[in-house]
Order: structure tokens, then C-alpha cells, then sequence
């Protein structure tokens, strides 16, 4: 246990679930019924909340606002340094870039997002100052243009991961790193025996994974030339990864693509 | 296409028997035993098995009602990819 996961710290981030639940009960019982009731019929049913949050941000800002409390966006911190030219995948509302520039820290990147009202929204806050819409899968750049690609929680959200990575793989310049920070769960039981795909009521169709199975699920799919060089774990003090059904910790893999023979 | 379909079915099932019991009429979602994940992740082998994509969003569960009508539907897009 590190100095930021003392017990004081855990102790705020429980409390503060606790609080959390209860307040938000009704709202997620309401939207949970309506969800449960729906999926039934069709599988693919978002439920009102994912509805509502593509295409109004502020639901998504409020979400992540519960979820990282207290730490916010100081979840970033635990990021190895970002060199170079840069590409944020899946930038959202811009919370990463946010916490960037409170730091004095400003890349030379290029912000990746598929959904158009998030990325106005982060420019109407001046979060970025400019963006790409597009997903990951295939992006209209020029092969080799980054040093490194961040995924800053928004891997479990790329459907293909094979697209995905080989994507990455043609962007990034030889030496260049693919960083993956995404939450996974503790599955305390050893329940998770591979990298399973849900439509999850508060946050759409998301992959699941233990640490062991996200490790796996990368190398799966990653091609031989961006391999996993570097594998972290960490458990921040936060709200979601101390919560009772579902505790997560986070992930930090690096792959680095090979130099050219 | 079908007995390739089948196929992933049983493996996703972990269940070789549904090699041979089921057939281009049964139905994917009430005769295959696969849960809702399981059927996600079905549907999710199909795309990456077909270099196709399905459009979550627009997907009509009809689609799923037997494995030929599903096959026809793959065939539909891989012909468009």
C-alpha cells in the first residue's frame, strides 16, 4: 500500500460511495428498471442515461465526477510522461486535457473522439483547442505521425481491439508507445476467465476484464510488430474502484513499436 | 456459412453437441442456450470472424430469429464491406 491509498484515503473514497449510492438510488433504480425491462427485448437497447449522455457531455462530466471522487481528474497522474507527438484516443469531454493544462503540461496532441457533442463541448470549455472526430478503428492520418498514442480510460469502450491496435500500430513511429490506462475488475472469486463484452446500464457496451484477462485480451489481438512492453497496476483511492458489487483497480499496459530492420 | 456460424455457436457454448443439433432454422436467441453475454460476444466474433461491422444502434433482433436469415444478413454485409 502506498502513501495515496492509506486507510484514511480508502476510508473517504467507502464513505463517499456509500453517500453516493444512497442519493442516486432513485435515479438508478428508475433507469436500471427501464433498462432491464427493454434489453429483454432487444440486446442492444442503451439504457436512458447512455442515451442521454451521447448527446449531452454534462452527464458524462457528472458521472465522471462521482466515479473519480475524491481524486477527480488527478487520476491522471499515475501517466508515464507523454513525448513527443501525441494522439489521445477517445478524448470525450476532455477531463485528460484539462488536468494537463492545470499542470503547465501542454503536448503537441492531437485529441480523437467519435462523438461530435462531446468534443464541442470540451471546446466550448476550452479543454482543447482542437480534435479529430473519428474512432480508432481507422483514423484519416498518415502512417508513422505519433511518438506516442494514449488511451486513457476508453480501451474497454473500442469494440474491435484488433482494429484498434493495428490502427495504432500503423500510426505510431518506430520506438513510438501505445499507453492503455483502463479500469479492470478484482475479481476477488477468479470468476473472469477471458475478456467478455456487456451493454452495461451506465456506461453502454463496455469490455470486462480482470488484470489478467486485459493482459491477455491485448496480446490476443495486438500485432507482432507493437508489442506489450510494460505492464502496471495500481489502485487509486477513488469511489469506483472501492465500491461493493464491482471493485477495480487500474492498468497501465505499455506496447512499443519495434524499430525498422 | 451456416455450419461455420454453427460452429462458433458451439464454442462459445463450450457445447460440441449443438454441431449437430441445430440447424439453419433454429432460432439463435431461444434455441441455442446462449445468454446475453454470450450473444454479445457471438455477435462479436461474427464481426471480427467477417471483417464486417454491425451497426449496434440500427440492429433489428429479427436478424436472429433463425441462423439461415442471420447468414443471409452477414452475407448482405460482407458484400457491401
Amino acid at each position: 500500500m502506498n502513501a495515496m491509498n492509506s486507510p484514511a484515503r480508502v476510508g473517504i473514497a467507502k464513505f463517499a460511495y456509500v453517500v453516493f449510492l444512497i442519493v442516486l438510488y432513485p435515479f438508478y433504480y428508475y433507469v436500471k428498471k427501464d433498462f432491464m425491462r427493454q434489453v429483454k427485448k432487444n440486446l442492444f437497447y442503451p439504457s436512458r442515461f447512455v442515451s442521454y449522455s451521447e448527446t449531452r457531455p454534462v452527464y458524462y462530466d457528472v458521472f465522471a465526477f462521482f466515479v473519480n471522487f475524491p481524486l477527480f481528474d488527478k487520476v491522471y497522474r499515475v501517466l508515464p510522461p507523454l513525448t513527443g507527438r501525441v494522439l489521445q484516443v477517445g478524448c470525450g469531454t476532455g477531463l485528460m486535457n484539462r488536468y494537463l493544462k492545470k499542470q503547465g503540461i501542454l503536448p503537441d496532441m492531437v485529441n480523437l473522439d467519435p462523438n461530435i457533442h462531446s468534443l464541442k463541448y470540451a471546446m466550448k470549455w476550452k479543454r482543447i483547442d482542437s480534435f479529430l472526430q473519428s474512432g480508432i478503428e481507422k483514423v484519416d492520418l498518415p502512417d508513422q505521425s505519433f511518438d506516442t498514442i494514449l488511451m486513457a480510460r476508453c480501451f474497454h469502450h473500442i469494440r474491435s481491439t484488433r482494429k484498434a491496435l493495428s490502427e495504432c500500430s500503423r500510426l505510431l513511429k518506430p520506438g513510438g508507445k501505445l499507453i492503455i490506462f483502463d479500469p479492470v475488475l478484482l475479481d476477488r472469486k477468479h470468476e473472469i476467465t477471458e475478456a467478455y463484452m456487456a451493454n452495461s446500464t451506465i456506461d453502454g457496451f463496455i469490455w470486462r476484464y480482470s488484470e489478467e484477462c486485459l493482459v491477455r485480451h491485448v496480446r490476443k489481438f495486438t500485432p507482432p510488430e507493437l508489442p506489450v512492453t510494460d505492464i502496471r497496476a495500481v489502485r487509486l483511492p477513488i469511489t469506483t474502484n472501492y465500491c461493493f458489487k464491482y471493485e477495480h483497480k487500474d492498468m497501465i499496459i505499455t506496447l512499443t513499436k519495434t524499430e525498422e530492420v | 456459412m451456416i455450419e461455420k456460424v454453427i460452429k462458433l455457436i458451439s464454442e462459445i457454448r463450450d457445447d460440441e453437441a449443438l454441431v449437430t443439433e441445430l440447424n439453419g432454422n433454429s432460432d439463435i436467441v431461444n434455441e441455442t442456450g446462449m445468454d446475453s453475454l454470450q450473444l454479445i460476444n457471438f455477435i462479436l466474433r461474427i464481426e471480427d470472424e467477417f471483417g464486417i461491422d454491425f451497426d449496434f444502434e440500427e440492429f433489428d433482433m429479427a436478424h436472429l430469429e433463425s441462423i439461415e436469415r442471420f447468414c443471409r444478413f452477414i452475407e448482405n454485409k460482407v458484400d457491401v464491406a
